[in-house]
């Protein structure tokens, strides 16, 4: 039983609650440096280094926690790959790379229609994602696939947990919490810190380098795609001027000065 | 064209977000009209005037704004009761970003986020302009005309008041009322955070945050009571938080809360990008650090180059 190395120290024999949860993850590029454009004005994603998008990994902790057939599922050129290896390392039990030169540059509607269907393929009864991605930072992927899939949604939560027919969490907002409760099967969101990824053991990496990555086109997720009605006409540096006034004595007096400033102008 | 702007923060703290969809919607000189799902008090309607919205939509019973099923069905409501809506505004909060996702398939349309502006041509396209990259790049973007149109703002600055057309007439209230669906999600209860206490950063006008450069929790601890006590909202670097000495709530950056006070403090702070991204729409911001050369140097108003604990101890002497 793989399960056995796949979850150290968390209760081997312990059935967890959903039968079979698909997790989304997203390869983003790595790194500082200001995204990078081709001439047709869509993200250069094979361009240097990449990486899982940073709150992609709670999700697969959050996914891993509620169910013992996790499916990584990610759309993108090869490098994204990575991504899915980075899934399977923490705990994911299967990987499926969706990659077809169609997709290159879908926005966020047909990117939810490939796996709304790919998530349906695999009779999952949750999907899970992260809140949102460090690179497009656009946290509406949710909503489409709950609307695609016809099942409730619970975004941004944390304190995740499962009876196997509903899923409770709690949706932080800015001065309170909310607890949600969804009946299955639903689309979950997490948020950063929604679950703690466990420690990457030196077997957790050789596996996840062995597994294979199904490779599924667009005909295997049997989605055609849509007429293109919004267009990206132009995309354009922008330089925030700041005088930057540096001062090296005096730091107290200036600081105290700024926050008068602030205060008089404050509403 | 109408355009319908959706609120969805209390009426009487308007979020940025509100706020800045409210300013970008009186800025396409269409017709407005506005939609609070949180109903209206006392002054708003004459407060909302300002962006001349000639009618205020609300719910005729109260509606949770985290049941994105309940929302869009009260959207889909307005889109039948008000007439020729081509563009549907509003903020970047949790429960908007799900009612807008579900509508945007629901109802065929498109989808557009981080709008800064946006405008209708004659020929009808819907024209806009999005925040890229943590805000360092701009794109524009044209929607085909005959298209429902969904904006999610990005969120700005306060001290932006944009006010349209200025109208003096307070809007006619509307209460509308949606059949009852049998909602999968349930809102269990909602229980105020811990630090309740401490402003919230998203809305803050001063905003007062620590790095590695401070040290030690307890310097950091030091830094948060000062501003919680100067009524300043603390954040916080990701260096902190990984070494659990702040709180995640107060995480300021890519994956945290970005902010847009009319003055950022950062004391300690290097300034990486993922940081940055979540600071960059600040109106002015001083740089606490002892590397002339550290990434936030760049991006600084007022750059203070000496040790930011030394820099707080000598303003609480001061202030005393």
């Amino acid at each position: 039983m793989p399960n056995a190395t796949l979850h150290p120290g968390n209760g081997n024999d312990r059935q967890r609650p959903i039968r079979k949860a698909a997790v989304l993850v997203k390869d983003i590029p790595a790194g500082s440096d200001p995204q990078r454009y081709s001439d047709d004005l869509t993200l250069e994603r094979t361009a240097g280094d990449s990486t899982m998008s940073g709150v992609d990994m709670f999700a697969v902790a959050a996914a891993c926690e509620l169910s013992d057939d996790v499916v990584a599922i990610t759309m993108g050129p090869s490098p994204a790959r990575g991504a899915l290896r980075e899934a399977l390392s923490l705990g994911a039990d299967r990987a499926v790379h969706i990659d077809d030169e169609r997709l290159r540059g879908a926005n966020a509607r047909t990117t939810a229609r490939v796996l709304a269907r790919a998530a349906s393929l695999l009779q999952v009864e949750t999907v899970l994602l992260g809140r949102e991605s460090s690179d497009g930072r656009l946290g509406v992927l949710g909503g489409m696939l709950a609307e695609l899939l016809g099942w409730p949604l619970i975004s941004a939560a944390d304190r995740i947990s499962s009876d196997g027919s509903s899923i409770t969490a709690r949706v932080r907002e800015e001065t309170a919490a909310a607890v949600l409760d969804a009946a299955l099967p639903a689309v979950l969101s997490v948020a950063e810190y929604g679950a703690v990824p466990r420690g990457i053991g030196e077997g957790d990496l050789r596996r996840a380098f062995r597994a294979p990555i199904e490779e599924w086109s667009l005909e295997d997720v049997a989605c055609d795609l849509e007429q293109v009605r919004q267009r990206v006409i132009d995309i354009e540096d922008l330089r925030l001027v700041r005088e930057r006034v540096v001062v090296r004595r005096a730091g107290a007096e200036t600081l105290l000065a700024e926050l008068d400033d602030a205060r008089v102008h404050a509403s | 064209m109408t355009v319908l702007v959706v609120l969805d923060s209390l009426p009487s703290a308007l979020s940025s977000g509100d706020l800045r969809a409210l300013s970008v919607a009186a800025s396409t000189d269409e017709s407005l009209v506005v939609l609070s799902l949180l109903g209206s008090d006392d002054g708003f309607e004459t407060r909302i005037a300002t962006y001349g919205a000639p009618r205020l939509l609300v719910p005729g019973s109260p509606i949770d704004r985290l049941d994105s099923l309940r929302v869009s069905a009260l959207i889909e409501k307005c889109l039948s009761t008000v007439d020729d809506v081509g563009l549907v505004l509003g903020g970047p909060s949790i429960g908007l970003r799900d009612a807008f996702g579900r509508l945007t398939i629901r109802s065929d349309g498109e989808l557009v986020t981080g709008v800064t502006l946006i405008r209708r041509d004659d020929d009808g396209t819907i024209k806009a302009r999005t925040a890229l990259d943590g805000d360092r790049k701009a794109a524009d973007i044209s929607v085909d005309a005959e298209t429902l149109v969904y904006g999610l703002v990005d969120p700005s600055p306060p001290d932006d008041p944009h006010c349209g057309h200025g109208g003096e007439t307070a809007p006619v209230r509307v209460g509308l009322v949606i059949a009852e669906i049998d909602s999968p999600v349930r809102i269990v209860e909602r229980e105020p955070l811990p630090d309740l206490s401490a402003a919230p950063l998203q809305s803050a006008e001063i905003v007062v945050a620590g790095g590695r450069g401070m040290g030690t929790a307890a310097s950091l601890r030091r830094l948060e009571e000062w501003a919680n006590e100067s009524g300043f909202a603390f954040g916080s670097s990701r260096a902190p938080v990984e070494s659990s000495w702040v709180a995640y709530d107060r995480l300021i950056g890519q994956t945290g809360t970005t902010v847009a006070p009319r003055l950022y403090i950062a004391f300690g702070i290097s300034g990486a990008p993922q940081h940055m991204s979540g600071v960059r729409n600040a109106n002015r911001i001083v740089a606490i650090n002892t590397d002339p050369r550290s990434p936030i140097a760049e991006e600084s108003d007022v750059l203070i180059v000496a040790d930011a604990l030394e820099i707080l101890e000598e303003l609480l002497r001061q202030e005393r």
